[in-house]
């Protein structure tokens, strides 16, 4: 069995399954309910300011009958007193001292007001704190949240101000809503973080009720945009998460958060660079227990592997991530339809006459009946084709290597000498 | 198909032009693809042709072609 404690920038975690800040980790009856289920850490739901929510506040995308395939939600940081809040912190601490429990925070853009709350939360012993620069709705039109995590120079200057006063490892929460993720992350960085997370909630709108109009979810008759998260967002926030990772300048560890449900999930953003990851929508999807699974499966896999600790797979598939401009040109895969499992469906050949280089024949047989064929001088390797197609194996894609190894880039020079 | 054959007729146009050792004096990349500059010099005179390639495998085959030679030039 290998080992899945993590040191994540100092805070020490019996396992990398932390839950994320949300509405899972927003009482201590909840965070000892997921640390008795297996959570090796929890982030506090966001402290700050007094806030008031709305009724309702969840909304999620159902795709082709998969429930919850995108989560969207309207609801800020904790209502709760700080007080309570703190109270309950100390009580978890004491009660699970090796679980990590870290405090999310989200305060105005002022000096006083960060170091206040610093204080504060760090007297009653929580491992860390995570600057809530991310939620995209209600308190970015305060000026906080998101509104902060969008300018660089914001997210510098509030990182620097905790850390004057912080005494845990400090990890800044990023939002996705921005064009280039490492910008922030750079200032996170320039501000003394120890740490970033990655990502925060997607601006979205859910959808529209055709029969009243109304907005999703809706407010009596209103609604406003919320954050996007859950199993949909996932490859969104794996690319940031890669994207930092490969920055020389981010040199800060990552956790990963974005649409992670299983241990397959969190594997993947540690093999992009995430030193840990955090869940809130699977858990609120499933509950706590789902850590179970993923705690087995993720030994499972470490075993099969051979590696006995999980920080070995951290960031193994990072250097594996390039610029398309140094892929190679030269290697080349082909469709190959398999005829004793194909189906004769016709969605791949409806696919590539479509959608690409119209390179899958249809032959009618003597006996009346069709067979699909790639023409394979045609075939560009788009891998259209064995995305639609309903079957397993019955489209695999061949690789083939060129003579040589050519990228755009090696090309561009080539080209420059003539 | 029809692209393929393009892109086999090029081939041979390139493979020609390797396999002569005709001197590229330019290669102009545009909207409408590659133009190759070449000089062919035979019995006392030289002349410059002009060769348009059109697909993307014929624009990568060109390339390669003048990679692997560059590379044997340099071994």
């Amino acid at each position: 069995m290998a080992d899945l404690s993590i040191d994540f920038a100092g805070i020490k975690s019996i396992n990398p399954f932390w839950l994320a800040s949300g509405p899972p980790t927003n009482t201590g009856y909840q965070v000892q309910r997921a640390f008795e289920a297996g959570w090796g850490g929890a982030v506090w739901k966001t402290l700050g300011d007094p806030i008031i929510n709305v009724s309702s506040r969840f909304a999620s995308l159902q795709y082709k009958g998969q429930r919850v395939a995108g989560f969207n939600n309207i609801e800020l940081i904790s209502d709760r007193p700080l007080d309570v809040n703190l109270k309950e912190i100390y009580e978890t601490k004491k009660k699970y001292p090796k679980h990590a429990i870290i405090a999310s925070l989200m305060v105005e853009p002022k000096q006083e007001k960060w170091h206040e709350i610093v204080k504060k939360v760090e007297a009653v012993g929580v491992d860390g704190l995570e600057l809530n620069f991310g939620c995209p709705h209600g308190m970015a039109e305060r000026g906080m949240g998101a509104a902060s995590g969008q300018v660089p120079s914001l997210v510098e200057k509030q990182t620097y101000w905790t850390k004057e006063v912080a005494e845990t490892p400090v990890i800044v929460k990023l939002t996705p809503n921005i064009t280039d993720i490492t910008a922030t992350a750079y200032a996170a960085a320039q501000g003394g973080a120890d740490a970033i997370s990655m990502i925060n909630t997607i601006n979205s709108l859910m959808g529209i009720d055709l029969d009243t109009w109304n907005t999703i979810p809706n407010i009596d008759g209103l609604g406003t945009h919320g954050g996007y998260c859950g199993p949909a967002v996932k490859p969104i926030a794996l690319n940031m998460v890669g994207e930092c990772a490969l920055d020389p300048e981010i040199h800060i560890p990552i956790s990963g958060i974005g649409g992670i449900e299983d241990w397959r999930d969190a594997a993947e953003f540690m093999l992009m660079g995430a030193t840990g990851v955090q869940v809130c929508t699977a858990a609120m999807h499933h509950g706590f227990r789902i850590v179970e699974d993923m705690i087995d499966g993720l030994n499972n896999y470490l075993d099969e592997k051979g590696l006995s600790s999980i920080m070995e797979l951290v960031g193994k598939s990072v250097p594996k991530y390039k610029k398309w401009g140094d892929l190679d040109l030269n290697y080349q895969v082909t469709a190959h339809i398999n005829p004793d499992k194909c189906i004769n469906c016709n969605k791949c050949y409806i696919a590539c006459e479509d959608a690409a280089h119209q390179c899958i024949e249809r032959i009618t047989k003597k006996d009346g009946t069709t067979l699909l064929k790639v023409q394979e001088e045609d075939c560009v390797g788009c891998n259209l084709c064995s995305i639609v197609c309903p079957v397993d194996g019955a489209i695999d894609m061949h690789e083939s290597k060129g003579e040589n190894h050519m990228t755009w880039n090696e090309r561009q020079e080539l080209l420059k000498t003539f | 198909m029809q692209e393929y054959e393009i892109f086999l007729k090029e081939k041979e146009q390139i493979d020609r032009l390797i396999e002569k050792d005709y001197p590229v004096i330019s290669i102009e990349e545009n909207l409408n693809g590659a133009f190759v500059s070449y000089r062919i010099a035979e019995n006392g005179s030289s002349e410059t042709r002009i060769f348009h390639i059109l697909t993307a495998n014929g624009r990568k085959y060109l390339t390669n072609k003048l990679l692997m030679k560059n590379q044997r030039v340099i071994e």
